[in-house]
C-alpha cells in the first residue's frame, strides 16, 4: 500500500506541475546571504549596505567569505590568484585611500590583478566606502584603523 | 484499496485532460507585444496560447513597448533610437533619434501619446522627447556616475518616476517644465509603476528583498513590505486592487493586496522571471522567465560547431483566479516588457498565425550585423587585456563572469581594426544557481557591429573598424541574473 501512496504522490506532483523549484532562493534566504553580522570598525562607510555589493560583485573570484576562492578563481587560472580579503596581515596594512583606487580604477590602474574590472563604473564613491567598510570588518587579526 | 487509488488516479488525470483541453479550445482573447531584446524585433502573439502572430524587425536591442492605443512605443538600448509602431498594421511609422550613447532602457508615454520620457541607463541621462517634433530635451542626472534604468508616469502626467541602481534612489522629475524636484533613498531599486489612483509608486527594492510603497503626495516612504528574492518588475490590475512582483531568484510571482499593503498569494513559475504583464481583464498573468534549464536544455543547436549551448528564455502564462500555469512555451531573444491587448481593439490584418517562437534544432535569434565579422572558437584561456595581434589588429581578450566584464575600461584609436575575444568564464550565476548562463555583449553605438550571445565552453571573436571617435558603453545584452544590468563596460576611441 505504501508504494500505492508513493506512486499516486509522484504521478499527481509530476501531473500537476507543482516540481519544487530546485533553483528557488526565500526572501528570509537571500536577505541572510547578504545580512552584516559583524561589528562596524572604520570611521567612514556603512558595511551592511558594503557586504549586498561585495556578495553581488565580488564573491565570484574573492568568494563568500572573502578568502579569494571565488568559484571563478581556480577554473580561470587567475594568476596572481585573487586577493584573500580576511588576510589581516595584508589588508590592514592598505590604506583605505589605496583600496578606493583599486576599487575604483581596476586592477590594471594600479598594477594588480588584470582580472580585478574598474568599478568607478556602476558604484557611486558612497557605495566604494561601503564596501571597504565591510572589508575592514573581515579581516583577522582585525582592522584597527588607518 | 488498490481500486480506491486506482480510481483517483483516473478522476485526477481526467481532470487534468479536461482542464488542458479547455485551455486549448479556449480562443485565444488578448494579443500580445514584446520588445525582443538582442533579436531586434517586436515579437507579437497571442494570449493565453502563445501562439506566434508576427515579428516585425526594428533594429539591435529593442525594449519597450509601451502604448497611448494607437501606436507602441520602443527604444534601441544600442542604437539609441525611439521607435513608434502603428498598431493598424504593426510597421514602423517613425524613428526619433536619441543623441549619441544615450542607453535607453525603459520608456513611458503621457496618455494623449504626444510626449515620451525615456531612462537613459548607459549615459545617466533622462529625456522627454516630443513624438511630432522630435525635440527632446535632457537632464544629465548628479553625481556621475547615475544609471536611470526604469520609468514610470503618474497617471496626471505630472511627473516621471526613475529608479537610479547606482545612487540608490528614486527620482521625481515634473514634466513641464523638465526638472528633477525629489529623491529619495531605495537600495537597489529596479521595477517601478504607479497605481491608477495615484497613490502609490511601487518600487522593487533588490537588496531589501522589498516591495517599497512611496507615498506620492508626500513623496515619503510608507511601508517597505518584504516579498522574495531578488524582486524585479511590478504590475498592477486594472482596479488598483493587487499588484504583482516577479521575484528572479525566488522563481515566483507575488499577489500584494496594495490596499492592505500585504501578500496575498504566490505562484511557482519555471523558472526565475524578469517582465511580468497582466491581461486588461486581470484574468492572465504572463512571465517572460529567463532561465529554462530542464525544460528546453536541447532545443537550440549549438551555436557554433565548436560548442556553445543557449538555452532559450521562456513565457508561461498564468491564470491569476486558479493560480495555475496554463501555458508555457520557448521563446526567442531577451524579453523587456509586454503591452497587452484585447483582440477586439487590435484592427491589423497583417497578424496571422506564424508557428511557435523558437524551432527544434534553429539558432538563436540574433539581429543583423554589418561591417563585422563573427565566429566562434574553443574558449580562450589566455588572462584579459588588450594586445597587438600579429595581423595589426588591437586584440581585445575580454572575460565576461557574473556580473562582471574584465577589462571593463578598453582603449584604441579611430582607424583601428579592433578584434574582441570574449569568453564567458562563469561557473554558475550567483543567488540563482544556474549552471547554463550566457551573457550577451553589445556596444552602443556599434550594436550593428557587436551584438552576440556568450555560452559558456566557446569563445566569440568579433572584429570590426573603430571609424569614429567617441566613448561608448558595452553592456550586457542578454539578461544574466540579479545585477546584469549593471554589467558594463567602456570601449574609448581616441
Amino acid at each position: 500500500m505504501k508504494r500505492y501512496l508513493f506512486m499516486l504522490f509522484i504521478f499527481t506532483f509530476f501531473l500537476f506541475g507543482f516540481t519544487l523549484s530546485l533553483y528557488a532562493l526565500s526572501a528570509d534566504e537571500f536577505l541572510e546571504k547578504v545580512k552584516f553580522t559583524g561589528k562596524p570598525v572604520a570611521k567612514k562607510g556603512n558595511p551592511a549596505e558594503g557586504k549586498e555589493n561585495y556578495a553581488m560583485f565580488c564573491t565570484n573570484c574573492h568568494g563568500e567569505k572573502g578568502e579569494g576562492n571565488g568559484p571563478v578563481a581556480s577554473v580561470a587560472k587567475m594568476d596572481p590568484k585573487p586577493k584573500n580579503h580576511t588576510d589581516g596581515k595584508y589588508m590592514n596594512e592598505r590604506k583605505s585611500e589605496d583600496l578606493f583606487k583599486v576599487i575604483k580604477l581596476g586592477g590594471k590602474g594600479v598594477d594588480k590583478s588584470v582580472y580585478m574590472p574598474a568599478f568607478g563604473m556602476i558604484l557611486s564613491e558612497e557605495e566604494i566606502w561601503n564596501l571597504i567598510a565591510y572589508l575592514r570588518t573581515i579581516a583577522a587579526p582585525p582592522y584597527s584603523g588607518n | 484499496m488498490f481500486k480506491r487509488f486506482s480510481m483517483t488516479l483516473f478522476i485526477l488525470i481526467l481532470s487534468l485532460m479536461t482542464s488542458s483541453s479547455k485551455v486549448l479550445a479556449e480562443e485565444s482573447p488578448f494579443i500580445g507585444y514584446s520588445g525582443g531584446g538582442y533579436n531586434g524585433k517586436l515579437m507579437i502573439f497571442s494570449i493565453p496560447g502563445l501562439e506566434l502572430l508576427k515579428e516585425v524587425s526594428i533594429g539591435v536591442d529593442i525594449r519597450g513597448p509601451v502604448t497611448d492605443g494607437k501606436n507602441l512605443f520602443v527604444v534601441d538600448k544600442a542604437q539609441n533610437i525611439v521607435s513608434i509602431i502603428d498598431l493598424s498594421n504593426s510597421s514602423v511609422k517613425k524613428n526619433i533619434k536619441l543623441s549619441d550613447g544615450f542607453g535607453p532602457n525603459s520608456i513611458a508615454v503621457s496618455k494623449d501619446g504626444k510626449n515620451v520620457y525615456i531612462a537613459g541607463e548607459l549615459s545617466g541621462k533622462v529625456a522627454a522627447v516630443s513624438v511630432e517634433s522630435d525635440k527632446m530635451v535632457a537632464l544629465a542626472l548628479q553625481p556621475m556616475p547615475s544609471s536611470p534604468n526604469f520609468i514610470a508616469i503618474t497617471p496626471d502626467g505630472k511627473h516621471c518616476l526613475v529608479s537610479d541602481y547606482t545612487n540608490n534612489r528614486v527620482l521625481r522629475i515634473s514634466t513641464s517644465p523638465f526638472k528633477l524636484d525629489k529623491e529619495i533613498k531605495v537600495r537597489g531599486p529596479y521595477g517601478i509603476t504607479v497605481t491608477p489612483d495615484g497613490k502609490y509608486a511601487l518600487v522593487s527594492s533588490k537588496f531589501s528583498a522589498s516591495l517599497i510603497f512611496i507615498d506620492l503626495k508626500n513623496f515619503k516612504i510608507e511601508k517597505t513590505l518584504k516579498t522574495g528574492a531578488v524582486p524585479m518588475n511590478i504590475v498592477v490590475d486594472s482596479k488598483g486592487a493587487f499588484a504583482y512582483q516577479s521575484q528572479h531568484a525566488s522563481s515566483e510571482i507575488i499577489k500584494i493586496d496594495i490596499e492592505k499593503k500585504e501578500v496575498a498569494g504566490r505562484f511557482t513559475v519555471k523558472h526565475n522571471p524578469g517582465n511580468i504583464s497582466i491581461s486588461p481583464d486581470d484574468k492572465y498573468l504572463i512571465s517572460s522567465n529567463k532561465f529554462s534549464t530542464g525544460i528546453y536544455d536541447k532545443l537550440y543547436s549549438n551555436i557554433s560547431d565548436k560548442g556553445g549551448a543557449v538555452t532559450p528564455q521562456n513565457m508561461e502564462v498564468i491564470e491569476i483566479g486558479s493560480g495555475k500555469s496554463v501555458k508555457q512555451v520557448a521563446i526567442s531573444g531577451d524579453i523587456s516588457d509586454t503591452v497587452i491587448l484585447t483582440k477586439g481593439s487590435v484592427k491589423d490584418a497583417s497578424l496571422k498565425s506564424s508557428g511557435q517562437f523558437v524551432k527544434q534544432g534553429g539558432k538563436p535569434d540574433l539581429a543583423p550585423k554589418e561591417g563585422v565579422k563573427i565566429s566562434y572558437t574553443a574558449a580562450d584561456d589566455r588572462p584579459p587585456g588588450t594586445f597587438d595581434a600579429e595581423d595589426g589588429a588591437i586584440e581585445i581578450r575580454l572575460k565576461a563572469l557574473s556580473y562582471i566584464f574584465t577589462p571593463n575600461t578598453v582603449n584604441v584609436f579611430k582607424g583601428d581594426t579592433v578584434r574582441f575575444i570574449i569568453t564567458n568564464i562563469d561557473e554558475k550565476a550567483l543567488f540563482i544557481d544556474k549552471p547554463d548562463v550566457a551573457h550577451g555583449f553589445t556596444i552602443n553605438g556599434f550594436g550593428k557591429q557587436t551584438n552576440v550571445l556568450l555560452p559558456r565552453g566557446v569563445s566569440a571573436v568579433v572584429e570590426f573598424k573603430a571609424d569614429k571617435k567617441g566613448i561608448y558603453n558595452f553592456y550586457c545584452s542578454n539578461f544574466c541574473g540579479p545585477v546584469h544590468h549593471e554589467m558594463r563596460g567602456t570601449l574609448i576611441v581616441e
